[in-house]
């Protein structure tokens, strides 16, 4: 067949034919590029040995139809429209199956795969870049024939239902539907698939992603459909991961472009794109979901054959929802693509992290897994599968789209053996911790963009977990409450002691008890108990409020015993005195007319009272409850006053914050006053001396030449404070309005008569004005002995106004030295009186240079001295200096401060000589 | 202040500089005012004139002159000195 045609000539096979090739055998390739290539070939080779032991599966035969016409339909489809979105209808088939995805055309089953490709093709913005080839459109023609149960992703995107097959061919719905979706969505990302067979592999991804993004609803289908995906990575890795991770390259690179390649990919086949998405994922959400829809492709190895074909259109739209959830958390976080909502409600962006994905993929498709076909259908599916570890492999790629060759037949090669055992044996939960682990190591940098993405992803969705913690901490906490409350009433329950009651009576008995004699035991435990339980009936009326009497005179309680009966009243007597002698307390306290302890007979006790009254449910609850309101009360007020004293704090603080900014303010506005004086000034003598010049300035000039544009904002209060002073307080300016070229301003005039004044002689600031003496053995050493240098001098602190004036010296100084390349740090001392610059060197001969340049001249009328420094004294004072090692440069062209030294010629000549 | 000015300083404060030569100021030495010549600075004048350029002020004058004419630096303070002096005399 064509594919063996082309397998035979493996080293001319073009990408598409490679790319054919692969997914033949079951792989789901990734894009091949040039990364790729090798990985997919070394695959195919592989596969094909596999292939010649092994009688090719007849399922195998019915792969590559539905391949072809799925590519094919994907390649007309591409060429008819690329980027926009899915909305682009898809030619033929795959217009039917592009408009499942593109947003509810209803596919048929069969141009599922169709309609992947189409909308991936659509659904990528970007133009295709994989040349459509013809090994694609066979490629996605056997998956399309593969797919043809597939009812096609317009179906409904919603249709959550996880049914494997679903959930498989779902995952290619979802693509589709992505993709169509995408295509409305950012379209580049969507489907721009370009050629049914790489563009598609290449698109999957991006399909698959811009599916799940429009795929708003099948949460079930996401996950199961990224199980599916692993088995489709499983079944045929190398292809398809080669060519996903060029995919995912192509993607990660250029979303756009990107996103079109991986249409193609959804679009493909089942597996080659739930294998590419995966890959192409970093956390190879896609690819679960895709190998679904590679296992459903695969019917053979899966089992599902047709039925899940079919139901895999429905559930690629579910799957690729579901898929496209988690893979839309991935693909979001990773491509920053359409995190929309869509897709999140599709698959709850629960953990971005492609474990959790295929955690859940695997659960979702347990079924699936086992009928995945690890090794029996790889020959099937190997062709198109790039996926060289079946699990593994989908999921290296996607890690490692970038680096997608080393890791892939790494992958591949590793993970098929044991995936295939996986996936025979286990459920995708193998895989997917097979995945896992490879995926751990393999992270290259695409992946780790991805993960980061699918971090922040985590991060995003911390809005959800918190809301969900939120309501579990509500819930505990009511919980606690009430567990709280029923505790203190159980504390102050009444007659709950009658049981106790009895225990506490009968604890004594070892000690006074004995005395008494058997048959009076007896009489006289009833008529305590009666005795007992009256007297905590009079109790707790009187807790409850009923009563006012809380005991019982001894009378009372000899007449309640005598009513009850006249046995009872005999041994009244012998029950005081043992409850007199017995210390313990036994429910009765003997009250007598005094104090409380002097009770020694029981002639003394004149009243008996209960110590555990007995209260009704109600009266108890109420207590309780009461108690509980005051303890809760007292807590309140003491958070009140914590809270109170917090606030006292942040008053405090703020308040110091703010006066220390209204300092600063102040400050500020007064530099800008006298700025703003010494410019009317000089405009004023400038005007003495040109009478062109008009004599004020309009203020908002003023303003601006003051004022840097960035900082115009930012000083605008203290530029209004500083109007509003000179407003008030300066007697020599003279605030007008005139009219300027036909526009008012509020203009400054300079009213101090000139005369009155001394012209000051315009000294230059801050510039170099020549050498003072030639550098000798007198005035300076020899060699240069350290690296770093103090330089005297440069400033004087006192005159030297604004904030950045430290670092014009230092500008200076660069440019004094600006053929030095060896100056790593420089810092002004602002406060030293003596305008100190200490100047660190990467050695002693470019401090030596320094020295010579700087040494002795002449900077804004003062003499420049350098002396040296000792190395580690410079540490000491300036830490940050031991890791300077960049040299630095003056940070402008122009060098301003040696522009005098420009303007002569020859040696500068010296202000002192001649 | 000293009391006890020498004698060169109360020459040199009690008349105007004129065209003195710079060995006339108090401080200079024979091998130092021919350094000064060497360097352009001939009359007393120049000298004062770079020290008023340098605003009158003693330490940086004083380590010009250190530093550009090897002047010790008891000469230099007495140079310094003694141009102030005329200053606060003349000026």
């Amino acid at each position: 067949m064509a594919a063996a045609a082309a397998a035979s000539a493996a080293q001319q096979l073009s990408d598409e034919e490679l790319f054919s090739q692969l997914r033949r055998y079951g792989l789901s390739p990734g894009p091949v590029t040039e990364s790729t290539r090798p990985v997919y070939l070394k695959k195919l080779k592989k596969l094909r040995e596999e292939e010649q032991q092994q009688p090719p599966a007849p399922p195998q035969e019915q792969q590559p139809p539905p391949h072809r016409t799925g590519a094919r339909s994907a390649k007309t489809r591409n060429s008819n429209n690329n980027n926009t979105a899915a909305a682009g209808a898809p030619p033929g088939a795959g217009a039917g199956a592009a408009a499942a995805g593109a947003g509810g055309r209803p596919p048929p089953g069969d141009l599922s795969y169709l309609r992947t490709s189409a909308a991936l093709g659509r659904g990528s913005a970007s133009a295709p870049d994989n040349p459509p080839g013809a090994a694609a459109a066979p490629a996605l023609a056997g998956a399309g024939g593969g797919s043809k149960v597939l009812l096609g992703f317009s179906s409904d995107e919603s249709d959550a239902e996880a049914s494997p097959r679903d959930q498989a061919s779902g995952g290619r719905k979802e693509r589709a539907a992505l993709q169509s979706r995408g295509g409305l969505k950012p379209a580049p990302l969507a489907d721009g698939e370009a050629g049914p067979g790489q563009p598609a592999e290449r698109r999957k991804p991006h399909a698959w992603w811009g599916a799940r993004r429009a795929a708003a609803g099948p949460d079930p289908l996401g996950p199961p459909g990224r199980e599916g995906a692993p088995e489709d990575a499983e079944e045929g890795a190398d292809g398809g991961g080669e060519r996903e991770p060029e995919g995912e390259e192509l993607r990660w690179s250029s979303r756009p472009v990107n996103g079109s390649r991986l249409l193609p990919f959804s679009c493909r086949e089942n597996y080659s794109d739930s294998e590419e998405e995966e890959e192409q994922d970093n956390v190879a959400v896609a690819r679960p979901l895709f190998r679904d829809d590679s296992l459903l492709r695969s019917r053979p190895r899966r089992g599902h054959g047709k039925p899940p074909a079919g139901s895999r259109g429905e559930a690629s739209h579910p799957a690729a929802a579901g898929g496209g959830c988690p893979g839309n958390d991935r693909a979001a976080g990773g491509l920053d693509r359409r995190r929309g909502p869509e897709e999140g409600g599709g698959g709850d962006p629960l953990d971005c992290s492609p474990i959790p994905r295929y955690r859940l993929t695997s659960k979702k498709q347990p079924p699936l897994l086992p009928s995945t076909l690890p090794d029996g259908d790889l020959a099937l599916d190997r062709k198109t599968n790039n996926h060289i570890g079946r699990g593994g492999f989908h999921l290296d790629p996607s890690r490692v789209y970038a680096n997608s060759l080393p890791h892939n037949p790494l992958m591949g090669s590793a993970s098929s053996p044991s995936l295939r055992i996986n996936h025979s044996n286990h459920t995708g939960s193998n895989h997917t911790y097979l995945k896992n682990t490879y995926n751990k190591h393999k992270l290259s940098e695409p992946e780790e963009e991805l993960l980061q993405q699918f971090k922040r992803e985590e991060v995003s969705t911390t809005g959800g977990f918190s809301a969900h913690y939120l309501s579990m901490f509500l819930l505990t906490a009511a919980c606690l409450f009430f567990l709280i409350l029923g505790l203190t009433y159980l504390g102050m329950r009444g007659t709950g002691v009658s049981e106790d009651g009895a225990l506490n009576i009968k604890s004594p008995f070892d000690e006074t008890f004995e005395k008494i004699q058997a048959n009076e035991k007896n009489l006289m435990m009833n008529s305590l108990y009666k005795l007992h339980d009256r007297l905590a009936q009079v109790a707790g009326d009187h807790e409850c409020g009923s009563s006012i009497q809380r005991r019982l005179s001894v009378q009372e309680a000899a007449a309640y015993l005598r009513d009850l009966g006249p046995e009872y009243e005999d041994v009244f007597n012998t029950s005081l005195q043992w409850i007199l002698e017995n210390g313990k307390d036994v429910g009765i306290r003997c009250i007598g007319n005094g104090s409380n302890e002097d009770l020694t007979n029981i002639t003394d006790v004149q009243f008996l009272q209960s110590t555990r009254p007995q209260m009704s449910f109600w009266c108890r609850f109420r207590r309780a409850f009461i108690t509980v309101t005051h303890r809760l009360l007292l807590v309140c007020l003491l958070l009140l006053l914590c809270f109170g004293v917090v606030m006292a704090c942040v008053v405090l603080h703020y308040v110091k914050y703010h006066w220390t900014k209204e300092e600063e303010e102040t400050r500020q506005m007064y530099d800008m006053v006298i700025k703003i004086i010494d410019v009317l000034r000089s405009h004023n003598d400038a005007c003495q001396e040109n009478k062109d010049l008009q004599p004020y300035m309009p203020i908002p000039h003023v303003r601006d030449s003051l004022i840097p544009p960035p900082d115009r904002k930012k000083m605008k209060k203290v530029w209004d404070r500083a109007v509003d002073f000179l407003a008030a307080d300066e007697s020599r300016v003279r605030t007008e309005t005139r009219r300027i070229g036909g526009v008012d301003f509020l203009v400054w005039r300079w009213i101090q008569p000139a005369a009155s004044r001394d012209k000051i002689l315009v000294v230059p600031s801050k510039v170099w004005q020549g050498q003072a003496f030639h550098l000798d053995r007198r005035n300076s050493p020899p060699n240069s002995l350290t690296p770093c240098l103090k330089i005297r001098n440069m400033f004087d602190p006192v005159m030297e106004i604004g904030d950045h004036w430290h670092l014009a010296i230092q500008e200076a100084i660069l440019e004094k030295c600006s053929d030095n390349d060896g100056i790593v740090h420089i810092a002004v001392d602002r406060n030293s009186c003596e305008g100190c610059v200490y100047v660190k060197c990467l050695s002693p001969e470019y401090a030596g240079k320094a020295f010579k340049a700087l040494h002795g001249s002449w900077f804004d009328g003062k003499l420049v001295t350098v002396k040296y420094l000792r190395l580690d004294r410079y540490h000491h004072r300036f830490p940050q200096a031991l890791t300077c090692s960049v040299p630095l440069k003056p940070s402008s062209k122009h060098m301003n401060s040696m522009s005098h030294l420009r303007l002569q010629t020859g040696t500068a000549p010296t202000q002192g000589s001649s | 202040m000293t009391s006890c000015i020498s004698t060169k300083l109360r020459t040199f404060l009690g008349e105007p500089i004129g065209e003195k030569c710079v060995a006339f100021v108090d401080g200079v030495d024979k091998d130092l005012a021919v350094r000064l010549i060497e360097s352009g600075f001939e009359k007393a004048y120049v000298l004062l004139g770079q020290f008023l350029l340098m605003h009158k002020k003693e330490d940086d004058f004083q380590m010009w002159l250190m530093l550009a004419f090897g002047a010790t630096r008891r000469e230099a303070q007495k140079i310094c000195i003694c141009l102030r002096e005329w200053c606060s005399t003349f000026i």
